[in-house]
């Protein structure tokens, strides 16, 4: 497996606060990433920098050896993509829309997405329940066709079925050899189909491990080990 | 990448849809006015549609040229427009152009509709001199053309300063500390700016001042096309401070 993103010394600050100190991680093609973490400790802002949405980093990040704003952006889809939609918008407009700026956004791809998690495209965003407006940016994200996608926090504050629902799709509709990245502060989500983690703790990145070495050498489970990285030291929460 | 065509297509059609409401709203509040004045009069004047749309137009191209500064701000912050793989020099300009394009498209239909209207009385119109007539309207547009440009380019220029000097303050009440801050900005360009405006515009006084003591109108057209340059100077310099704003320090939310 070959490299797509690696990050090196990566700092951020904001508004007086520094929220990444000297990441440092790297992720394999092909596989799909779990990006741990307590709220705030900085997984967001993370996939916001990788993303390219966010700026004014010290370090490098570099996906498939491009460095450049806009080379990330063609080779990254981002679930926070939606975040500036106007929410009377229907669901088939937006997707028109995507299909009009994004290049690699596949129609037909969109369309089997949506009949598989069963969303009736005429409504308006703002209509939707929290699991549907999920399903419709997983819908979005996944049918961009690139390397890396980022899904930040896929599974909050939605119902088991619409989960059961976007974990199969991802699972359904991710390239070979495309990654996956995946933030979320509930391990138990996500825990059965990663390849490996990536755990942020008081800023920092404290663990990069595959998930196999976690359950085979260390005879722990994903959340099991997650829990005893984030009560062994202080809580960045 | 995404085409820059492509893209500034997309941007002009969802900024139309501002153009049909105004336009909407003024011939609403045309027919109210017919409506009432022919409850109050009992009669409506030949001339009475296309005066009530005239004077309404002032106000409907006001309202369009805030409104399509706003949604002109809205894509600088905007992760749908953002995250877009085309570079922000191109962003910039397709965002530009198209609010440019729609406020074009708002006058030729407030024209058609005028003219539907049926205010030009041809019998009694006079063609003013037609040697210089080409001369006033393209100079005129011109300059109007420049000062729409230098009005949402300053007001970019205003809001993208605001917000990375943000970034440098506590995360407390920043919502406050904006405005504060956009305020400030503001005054501070439009102090910087109308002394270098003065230091050039009695400059180009002084040029052209023998050819106003002439007292001919036609002879304004020059000096009109030589400020629209002007303007279309200042419009280059915010743009390129704009575009570096973007590139650098503006994020999507």
């Amino acid at each position: 497996m070959t490299e797509i993103l690696s990050i090196n010394d990566l700092s951020y600050k904001r508004n007086l606060t520094s929220i990444l100190k000297q990441v440092n991680c790297s992720a394999e093609s092909g596989s799909i990433i779990g990006l741990l973490g307590a709220n705030g400790a900085g997984k967001t802002t993370l996939m916001r920098l990788i993303s390219g949405a966010a700026k004014g980093f010290h370090g490098e990040i570099s996906i498939n050896g491009n460095t450049q704003d806009i080379e990330r952006k063609q080779l990254v889809s981002f679930s926070h993509q939606l975040d500036g939609v106007n929410s009377h918008d229907r669901m088939e407009k937006i997707a028109e829309f995507y299909q009009a700026v994004y290049p690699d956004f596949s129609e037909s791809a969109f369309k089997r997405l949506a009949e598989f998690l069963e969303l009736d495209l005429h409504q308006r965003l703002g209509n939707l329940s929290k699991g549907n407006r999920m399903k419709f940016i997983i819908a979005i994200t996944l049918s961009r066709q690139v390397q890396l996608y980022l899904l930040d926090e896929p599974f909050d504050g939605i119902d088991s079925m619409s989960r059961k629902k976007i974990i199969a799709s991802i699972l359904q509709w991710k390239p070979i050899d495309a990654t996956i990245l995946i933030s979320d502060h509930h391990v138990d989500d996500v825990a059965n189909i990663l390849d490996a983690v990536l755990i942020i703790k008081d800023k920092k990145m404290v663990v990069s491990e595959k998930a196999d070495k976690i359950r085979e050498e260390y005879g722990q489970s994903i959340e099991d080990y997650y829990e005893s990285i984030y009560t062994g030291g202080k809580d960045n929460d | 990448m995404t085409s820059s065509i492509k893209l500034m297509r997309t941007m002009i059609r969802q900024k139309s849809s501002s153009v049909h409401k105004v336009i909407g709203l003024q011939l609403l509040a045309l027919v109210i006015t017919l409506i009432i004045q022919l409850w109050q009069q009992g009669h409506i004047n030949a001339m009475d549609p296309v005066g009530f749309f005239a004077s309404y137009g002032m106000l409907a191209t006001m309202v369009i040229f805030v409104l399509l500064a706003l949604r002109t701000e809205h894509i600088w912050t905007n992760s749908v427009f953002r995250l877009i793989p085309i570079t922000d020099t191109r962003l910039y300009i397709s965002n530009l152009l198209s609010t440019f394009l729609n406020f074009v498209y708002f006058l030729i239909l407030e024209t058609i509709i005028t003219g539907l209207l049926g205010s030009l009385d041809l019998a009694d119109f006079n063609m003013p001199n037609t040697s210089h007539l080409f001369g006033y309207v393209t100079s005129g547009i011109a300059l109007i053309f420049t000062l729409l440009l230098v009005g949402w380019t300053f007001i970019s220029m205003v809001h993208l300063l605001g917000k990375m000097i943000s970034t440098f303050l506590p995360e407390t009440k920043q919502g406050f500390i904006q405005l504060v801050l956009y305020i400030v900005v503001f005054f501070l360009l439009f102090f910087v700016l109308s002394t270098i405006d003065n230091t050039i515009g009695n400059y180009v006084n002084n040029f052209f001042s023998p050819v106003y003591s002439m007292g001919t109108l036609y002879q304004i057209i020059g000096p009109l096309f030589i400020l629209s340059g002007f303007m279309l100077l200042w419009v280059i310099l915010f743009s390129l401070i704009n575009i570096y704003l973007l590139k650098y320090w503006i994020e999507a939310k």
